[in-house]
């Protein structure tokens, strides 16, 4: 495909531009790329989108340092890259904003470490408890299915006793 | 390392037809240190160690399996050979941390230490064998996890330095050989419909890089909000949809222009055999063809296996073809 800018050379990058919610798609090659301002990789079209203004964020007394590592608002939008697992609670607000803009979710649906499975609340349990029910109702697992049932059961017990 | 053993991709794997490689990689994170950019050598030291303890103390067999390269004691040109072989990233060759690689023998897996984040797991296998793949990673990830406090959040998951990792923090890929995708103009359509459904297209070397040699690798790029099997499936499922394209592609090229086609192989072949010299985008263009031609039969005395062997140790050298064929 010829670059969509010159027209000569041989597209080599596709870029996607994202303005508003307005989304733009482009084949171009690497000097027009270079020539539009288009940088390309990864760090470049994450910067500035941690969206944090620092005098707004110093007025509101919002925290623009994180306190574990001294990562500040503008290191990341200068590398696109956090600095320890604090930043993530630091910076929770506007991360939530940037994690739905590149994943669509916030939530996380997968494995968890071994470890961490303790404290986990009932109710994420739960959940998972329930969506892996329908996998073996689909897959007509039915002993595991009554086995998961049965949890589910027991759990809300718990959590209805804790509530009365 | 352990040269003599087998290697992972002396076998041709399921699919082989079309799909060189399946690939997974985990990132991970020690809660007790920053991530490696904001970390000291200390620490980067002790995630090294404190991974290959939690992996190898009453493990002694495991340890057999895996030789620890720290990446300072090897010369350019050895960092050069492990990107190539795609056992370490061409970031963690160039990075001035402390950086270090626990590999396998049969180069299948791979562990990086202190690259964007303080663990990369990566599995490859021959073919489509994504859930091999990540059975293996899942494997030696449960083992640090018992011992080590990984950056995990409760709604986020695994935390990594990138944001476009967190959640499950997996990345799942598949490299296909699509030649006559290629050669017929129908990978445009293709790879702008797996642009809409998330997934990235890139070339043979990773991120950023051109698809040498009809080469193209498919990944996920959403990681949170997702499981991990479902990350694995929707890519399972999309290659093989493209698979399906390709193969039905390959035997109508060959029904109506039979002679055309086997004229462009055997002559990639004779190049492959008898030039003196290649430079690496026409080697890899040739082996691509020869690679074809294997699929369609027309070139009995060398396997799929021989290309990937030579794509991947970048012995395409006309010597190694002569050794492989007589």
């Amino acid at each position: 495909m010829l670059c969509q800018i010159c027209k000569k050379r041989e597209a080599t990058v596709y870029f996607t531009q994202i303005i508003n919610g307005q989304k733009t798609n482009m084949w171009v090659c690497k000097q027009c790329a270079a020539n539009h301002g288009i940088k390309i990789g990864l760090n470049s079209l994450l910067t500035g989108l941690l969206g944090i203004d620092r005098e707004i964020q110093a007025s509101n007394n919002i925290a623009t340092r994180c306190d574990r590592c001294g990562m500040t608002a503008d290191d990341f939008n200068r590398t696109g890259r956090m600095g320890c697992s604090r930043c993530y609670e630091v910076f929770y607000e506007p991360m939530q904003a940037l994690l739905t803009r590149i994943h669509g979710n916030t939530r996380h649906l997968g494995k968890t470490p071994r470890k961490t499975e303790q404290p986990q609340t009932e109710d994420t349990q739960v959940e998972q408890l329930k969506q892996e029910l329908q996998e073996c109702i689909k897959t007509e697992n039915y002993e595991r299915a009554a086995q998961i049932r049965d949890r589910i059961k027991a759990l809300n017990n718990v959590n209805g006793g804790r509530q009365g | 390392m352990n040269e003599g053993m087998n290697k992972w991709y002396v076998d041709a794997g399921p699919d082989s037809d079309v799909v060189i490689s399946s690939r997974v990689r985990l990132a991970r994170n020690f809660d007790a240190y920053p991530f490696p950019q904001r970390s000291l050598p200390e620490h980067q030291h002790k995630v090294i160690e404190e991974t290959c303890d939690a992996l190898f103390s009453g493990n002694p067999k495991l340890k057999d399996n895996f030789s620890l390269v720290r990446l300072k004691d090897i010369s350019l040109t050895d960092r050069q050979v492990l990107v190539e072989k795609h056992l370490i990233s061409k970031e963690l060759a160039e990075s001035n941390l402390e950086t270090a690689a626990l590999i396998s023998g049969d180069e299948q897996v791979s562990i990086m230490f202190n690259e964007e984040d303080h663990l990369r797991l990566q599995c490859l296998a021959s073919g489509m064998q994504m859930e091999k793949a990540f059975d293996i990673c899942n494997y030696l990830d449960n083992l640090i996890a018992d011992k080590v406090d990984y950056a995990f959040n409760d709604t986020l998951g695994y935390l990594t330095s990138c944001p476009t990792n967190v959640g499950t923090a997996i990345r799942v890929s598949v490299m296909l050989h699509l030649p006559a995708l290629t050669m017929t103009g129908y990978i445009r359509t293709i790879l702008e419909s797996c642009g809409k459904l998330g997934l990235a297209v890139r070339g043979l070397y990773g991120e950023n890089t051109e698809a040498y040699g009809d080469m193209y690798q498919l990944s996920n790029q959403v990681t949170l909000g997702k499981s991990e099997n479902d990350i694995v499936m929707s890519i399972k499922n999309i290659s093989y949809q493209i698979i399906e394209q390709e193969r039905l592609l390959r035997t109508e090229l060959l029904n109506k222009n039979r002679n055309k086609i086997e004229d462009r192989i055997m002559r990639s072949y004779g190049v492959l055999r008898f030039a003196r010299n290649l430079s690496s985008d026409e080697a890899l263009q040739k082996l691509s063809d020869l690679r074809l031609g294997i699929n369609m039969g027309l070139i009995g005395e060398l396997s799929e296996t021989d290309v990937s062997e030579m794509v991947i140790r970048k012995r395409y050298r006309p010597r190694f073809i002569y050794k492989k064929t007589y």
